[in-house]
């Protein structure tokens, strides 16, 4: 285990250690789509298997890699709970704004809503790219209120998505619906922006209240509640996902009756599971096609689960309470 | 159209306190201060424990920020760059770059990656004008980095150490012959450019999310402003500030947020080709004024 502080080349230099020094044959990738997307070339090369558990960006498993096997859906599908939602409303919202910060993997998500919104007869009205590390968005959503939009989905990061919502609040723009991904989610999220985060929904890939469970794990609220035992914070589905990747490798390996990566890679292909993450099946790709993302929205600091229908824990709050 | 003029005017006021210490640094000793980063990490962070532990409001604590990192820039600046400074502009800059990283990956380890971020209770609250919503916060910000930049710039014509920093940055040399210690000169500006990054730091924690690489996206801006005010200029700084809040506001809505950073860029280099000393620089290096 190495440390690749999120620096690609980095990452790419310690992967090669991995190989070619120390000899692993099986490598759980490194955090995001940029990231894994040069390590997982190294992999593919030497033959070694990478387990991305957080890594959904389309790109990584359109390029015909044999050794790469993601846990996670594909991130094109974060945002559709949300925008299955907001269509199955009676009043639904008529303009929709997407915007993303310059990344990979969030890039993915916003054209994957785009698609999904315009399938769903939702009308896309305004669609920006924003720098990363931008410090100010005022302008751009005051270009967003202008063009009409009742509700605003972003893809963007912790940073960002509260830049966003304090902004908003700031320029008093209420759309009906707002939405993230990733940001949302984090606690972080909630306890920064207290009250102002509320009515605030988001796509979600694994929660501790949701029903599914496992031999191994037990159900995802044992897991949840075992980890914050040993490493005392609530664990997001970046945890649960890095454990389900270590725990269908050790099945693959047991099935395989050896640590041949062709006869673990045969193994892993034919892995059809219910876990405490969810269901688990990987397409010829690598991708994890048994799962999709769940909806939630924020409501008195908690986030509640509410898309699909069949887990939902409460009622959708509609339009989102003013500032 | 007027909001998204307001909203320009009212980032640059805070972009031009983020420069005009980094500016002032590179004007008079002729060293480009990666450190400056770190200062307005550590500025905003003193105002984040002090309204955290103390519920000290976050305006209140910039007195504070700015003392303490006076403090340590005029350490910095006695104790270390003092020895470096005469081997030029590369030398500083590897050392200033050291300090930035022992800095950052210290506030790393002492406050851990988490984002961070200070809500007063009127943040949010705004002043509605004509359809232009003016948010108190962002006005309050914009109207003390423009008094910190006047009050800054009388110090410095009116008083006896401003005239001696405004010496040193003409003729160091010159300057040491009428008697100006120009070692001591040195190091008072690098801790006033240290308070000053404190004050933008203190104001960035109301506005923005901290941690503790918070510093670096500011430190691109301020050396474009920098560059495009003029070096060590004072009124350039607010200037290019305001100019680079606006350039970036108006890109927005025009050619696509995307290119604000082009738009930026473009202004630096077409500045240098057209007017290298900057927009209200001075033609020799590094007038202070």
């Amino acid at each position: 285990m190495y440390d690749d502080r999120s620096d690609p080349q980095t990452s790419v230099r310690l992967t090669t250690r991995l190989i070619t020094e120390d000899g692993v044959r099986f490598i759980f990738g490194p955090y995001s789509s940029g990231i894994t997307n040069a390590t997982s070339a190294i992999g593919e090369r030497y033959r070694v298997i990478t387990i991305a558990t957080t890594a959904n960006a389309p790109d990584l498993y359109e390029r015909g890699y044999r050794y790469l096997f993601g846990t996670l859906p594909l991130a094109t599908t974060y945002l559709h709970p949300v925008l299955e939602m907001a269509a199955a409303l009676p009043e639904p919202p008529e303009k929709v704004a997407i915007i993303t910060p310059e990344n990979l993997f969030a890039i993915a998500a916003a054209e994957g809503a785009r698609q999904k919104a315009e399938e769903l007869g939702l009308k896309v009205v305004y669609f920006a790219r924003y720098p990363q590390d931008t410090t100010d968005v005022s302008s751009l959503l005051s270009a967003i209120r202008d063009a009409g939009a009742d509700m605003l989905l972003s893809t963007g990061f912790l940073q960002d998505g509260m830049l966003i919502v304090r902004q908003a609040k700031e320029l008093r723009y209420n759309p009906k619906i707002m939405g993230f991904t990733v940001a949302a989610s984090i606690p972080d999220f909630r306890t920064n922006l207290g009250r102002d985060a509320e009515g605030i929904m988001g796509g979600e890939w694994w929660a501790p209240s949701m029903a599914w469970e496992d031999d191994f794990f037990g159900s995802a609220s044992q897991y949840a509640e075992e980890f914050e035992q040993r490493f005392g914070y609530v664990p997001t589905y970046h945890a649960a996902s890095s454990s389900i990747g270590g725990y269908l490798l050790q099945l693959a390996i047991e099935r395989a009756g050896t640590l041949d990566t062709e006869a673990v890679r045969r193994e892993l292909l034919a892995l059809d599971e219910v876990t405490m993450f969810g269901p688990i099946r990987f397409s010829d790709k690598g991708v994890n096609e048994a799962s999709s993302a769940a909806g939630f929205q924020i409501q008195d600091g908690q986030i509640v689960l509410l898309w699909p229908e069949d887990i939902s824990e409460g009622s959708l709050v509609y339009p989102k309470p003013g500032w | 159209m007027s909001q998204i003029l307001v909203n320009g005017l009212l980032t640059g006021g805070l972009y031009a306190l983020v420069a005009v210490g980094f500016s002032l640094v590179w004007g008079v000793m002729n060293v480009v201060n990666i450190a400056h980063a770190s200062y307005i990490m550590l500025g905003a962070y003193i105002t984040y424990w002090l309204f955290h532990l103390y519920g000290l409001d976050p305006f209140l604590s910039i007195p504070v920020s700015m003392a303490a990192l006076f403090l340590l820039g005029y350490a910095v600046g006695s104790l270390v760059l003092n020895r470096v400074v005469r081997f030029g502009l590369v030398m500083t800059l590897v050392l200033t770059f050291g300090i930035d990283m022992i800095l950052q990956n210290g506030a790393l380890l002492l406050w851990s990656a988490d984002y961070r971020s200070i809500t007063p209770a009127y943040a949010g609250q705004g002043l509605a004008a004509g359809g232009v919503m003016i948010p108190y916060v962002r006005l309050a910000v914009f109207v003390l980095a423009v008094l910190f930049v006047a009050l800054f710039s009388l110090f410095l014509s009116r008083t006896r150490m401003g005239n001696a920093i405004k010496a040193t940055a003409l003729n160091p040399f010159a300057a040491e012959l009428n008697g100006v210690r120009i070692q001591r000169v040195y190091a008072l500006t690098y801790a006033i450019g240290a308070a000053l990054a404190a004050a933008a730091g203190s104001m960035v924690s109301v506005v923005y999310t901290i941690h503790p690489q918070v510093g670096n996206v500011f430190l691109t801006r301020a050396f474009v402003i920098t560059v495009l005010g003029g070096l060590g200029s004072i009124p350039g700084a607010l200037l290019g500030g305001v100019i680079l809040g606006l350039a970036e506001s108006l890109a927005t809505v025009t050619v696509g947020i995307g290119w604000s950073e082009a738009i930026s860029f473009t202004l630096l280099v077409a500045i240098l080709i057209v007017r290298p000393q900057g927009l209200l620089g001075k033609r020799f290096f590094g007038g202070v004024g």
